[in-house]
């Protein structure tokens, strides 16, 4: 009989867990497909999470030897491997002329970043409250680093200060970044005055030398590398893969870092980080209160943006449209559209993309400067 | 120290360096426009 009972193992394995995952692994599918948020990652993740969660999980592990799933686990996320290649290809796919051609925009890069340490403290708060949920100092970080609005970025902190916690930072990161044009106008329109939102910026277009587009990604790189030396494996393959685009001698790499070595990793790093989500470690509170405070850090981040234009404004001649603030987050270029939107709304002859842009680029370079700072002052603090 | 001061410390020290980081970025781009200086697209037009 025993024998009988173990050829349907897989039937007996079933509880209720397993089917919730199979509907959370599909929600994802659906969002990915119907909704089309995200869909290069939240597609993987969702059958990864379904992969994973099926009876006896053999794509992790079967008996004594490691599932398929479980071996680019160890070879991709554990050695950082993913996440880095990731920002070849981003860095490839970046044109960072919007934001050379107007320098003053770096800074909503960095004020868009708040999201990060005020979601970090807000877990930490909660963790002084509930201690058993575990979110010590590294835990708080990789959910804060959610609001740098940069999957990679995310995953690269996460896999490094929160492993167990991996998928459902992702999941929240890619999700609401899909979610921008959803999280970031209640924002913007609660923050800022009907005035304010009509502002209009003049724009005069520039060319930028060659030699300047050449001689930034290597520049910001050794600055990166002195500042943050932790910070290397983020900021120097980002701009080695910007790099290669810049120098236009390079065409087939470029264009292999945007298409083929993009496609590849990326499918991979999303059915492995779906793999990360087994119901035991992903059916918990600590799942639910991750994904309710990356929505925060997307929030923190846009009103922290709004907020840094409106006391520039104080000290500046030339006024900047608040709204701009917001753009300097790192979800590209969805959220220099959302604030293009919101102006033409407002006053349909305000044109303001392009002021938007160039924050939306420093936001990018933005947070992967928060995320390789986070890297190096948590130990840091920690001793 | 508890936990929480520590999240404090670390959104000074974070988005302070942040700051001084993109302050940095903000010097190289003016010097490195300043010595291969850009082309204004509308006067190239005319």
């Amino acid at each position: 009989m025993d024998g009988f009972l173990q050829l349907f193992e897989g039937v007996t394995a079933l509880t209720w867990q397993h089917f919730l995952m199979y509907l959370i692994g599909g929600g994802l599918i659906y969002l990915a497909v119907k909704k089309d948020y995200e869909p290069m990652l939240l597609l993987p993740i969702g059958f990864g999470a379904i992969l994973v969660n099926l009876p006896l999980s053999v794509v992790w592990e079967h008996g004594s030897q490691e599932g398929i799933l479980k071996i680019l686990y160890n070879f991709g996320i554990i050695t950082e491997l993913f996440p880095v290649l990731i920002f070849i290809a981003v860095g490839a796919m970046i044109d960072f002329t919007p934001l050379l051609q107007n320098p003053r925009m770096v800074f909503f890069g960095a004020a868009a970043q708040f999201g990060i340490f005020m979601t970090t403290i807000l877990a930490l708060f909660v963790n002084s409250i509930f201690p058993e949920l575990g979110f010590n100092l590294e835990v708080a970080a990789s959910i804060g680093i959610i609001g740098a609005a940069d999957g990679p970025t995310s995953i690269y902190v996460a896999s490094q200060f929160a492993r167990e916690w991996l998928g459902p930072i992702t999941v929240a990161a890619y999700s609401y970044m899909a979610l921008v044009p959803v999280i970031q106008p209640p924002v913007i329109r609660f923050m800022t005055t009907k005035k304010e939102r009509k502002m209009r910026m003049p724009y005069q277009q520039k060319k930028i030398s060659r030699e300047v587009l050449i001689l930034f990604p290597i520049f910001i790189t050794i600055i990166a590398g002195i500042i943050a030396p932790i910070s290397v494996p983020l900021v120097g393959l980002l701009m080695f893969g910007n790099l290669i685009r810049e120098s236009q001698v390079l065409e087939r790499l470029s264009h292999s870092a945007q298409n083929e070595l993009a496609n590849l990793v990326t499918l991979l790093l999303g059915i492995t980080i779906g793999a990360t989500m087994k119901f035991e470690a992903f059916l918990t509170i600590q799942t639910l209160i991750i994904i309710l405070m990356g929505l925060l850090a997307f929030v923190f981040d846009t009103a922290g943006g709004v907020l840094f234009a409106k006391i520039v404004n104080l000290f500046t001649k030339d006024k900047i449209n608040p709204m701009i603030g917001a753009a300097g987050i790192s979800a590209f270029p969805m959220s220099a559209r959302v604030i293009q939107k919101m102006a033409t709304k407002e006053d349909p002859h305000n044109f303001i993309l392009m002021h938007a842009v160039s924050a939306n680029v420093a936001g990018q370079l933005g947070s992967i400067i928060a995320g390789g700072m986070v890297l190096a002052l948590v130990p840091w603090l920690l001793g | 120290m508890t936990e929480l001061q520590l999240g404090f410390k670390l959104m000074l020290f974070g988005l302070g360096s942040v700051f001084a980081a993109l302050i940095l970025f903000y010097t190289l781009i003016k010097v490195l426009n300043k010595v291969f200086p850009p082309v204004d697209v509308n006067k190239m037009n005319k």
